[in-house]
């Protein structure tokens, strides 16, 4: 089912038609919630983005992308509530990416995914939505732009020392995949 | 800004990138289960209450603010007396009074109860 018909059977009061779009737009959102509300609070967050883009959802006019409409909701959802938690103090100090080594070591390669997890976690609120929305779902600039009404120039600068950060935490793990591959 | 892009490109370039990116795609997945799905649903019911209910407050709300203005107005300016004499519009008053006290009474027992079970 196309993004057009969707929204119009939800509006009509089809729930099931708004549970497809939830299953559509899951990963997404969960993507970005996990990438900045931390703790048994992510489900929650993401549920409040699902009810707000069902009450919205009328306002929605197809300008944009459903899934850039969609993100822009759950970002500002998910940094309201950070902020409501007072765990915004990482968001305002974003050279302060320096990994903590006890946290990533002692992880075998079995546990990659959670190394990988650790590592991000310790980057800043917006390289990590940045790395999540250009890496993981495939966002152009300007789709990043409008989720997080930051200027293009400023979403490449981020995005460039978020990789560069990245590097940095992750090198031992590169360093390894580059003597196995 | 072409600056940038310039660095971008050659970030994209250098020899472990596409091992950085392998990385990244390593980032657990965030999905979620059924009954993530039917709470959500079942919410959306429940929000559509709490509209209507926020309706019938504003306009119960409104109606005793217009009363209470209205007969202080009509006691200022005609004094007890004259109030008397409107003995008609009195009863009109206190006809839609005793709606908006049913509303109310259905409200804190039927639909605030609901409410606070979700």
């Amino acid at each position: 089912m196309n993004d057009k018909l969707l929204v119009e059977n939800v509006l009509k009061g089809d729930e099931k038609a708004f549970e497809s779009l939830m299953k559509q737009y899951q990963r997404l959102v969960g993507h970005i919630v996990f990438r900045i509300v931390g703790g048994m609070e992510k489900e929650e967050v993401m549920h409040d983005v699902f009810l707000k883009v069902y009450r919205k959802l009328g306002e929605f006019n197809f300008q944009s992308k459903l899934s850039t409409w969609i993100a822009t909701i759950a970002y500002r959802e998910a940094i309201n509530h950070a902020r409501k938690n007072k765990r915004n103090n990482e968001m305002q100090d974003l050279d302060s990416a320096e990994l903590v080594e006890s946290d990533v070591e002692g992880f075998e390669s079995k546990d990659m995914s959670l190394f990988v997890q650790a590592a991000v976690d310790k980057l800043p609120v917006p390289y990590r939505s940045i790395l999540t929305l250009y890496h993981l779902q495939g966002f152009s600039y300007q789709e990043i732009v409008e989720v997080m009404e930051m200027p293009e120039g400023t979403v490449k600068n981020y995005l460039f020392r978020a990789r560069k950060k990245l590097k940095e935490i992750l090198a031992p793990y590169i360093e390894n995949e580059a003597l196995l591959g | 800004m072409k600056e940038i892009d310039k660095l971008l490109k050659e970030q994209e370039q250098a020899a472990d990138y596409q091992v950085l990116m392998g990385g990244l795609k390593e980032l657990p997945t965030a999905d979620v289960d059924e009954a993530f799905y039917k709470g959500v649903l079942s919410q959306i019911g429940h929000g559509a209450e709490t509209t209507a209910q926020r309706y019938l407050l504003f306009f119960g709300g409104s109606v005793v603010a217009f009363l209470i203005l209205g007969f202080a107005g009509l006691i200022y300016s005609l004094g007890w007396e004259g109030i008397v004499q409107m003995q008609q519009t009195l009863l009109y008053g206190l006809f839609i009074a005793a709606i908006i006290f049913v509303f109310q009474v259905a409200d804190h027992l039927i639909v605030k109860p609901k409410l606070r079970l979700t």
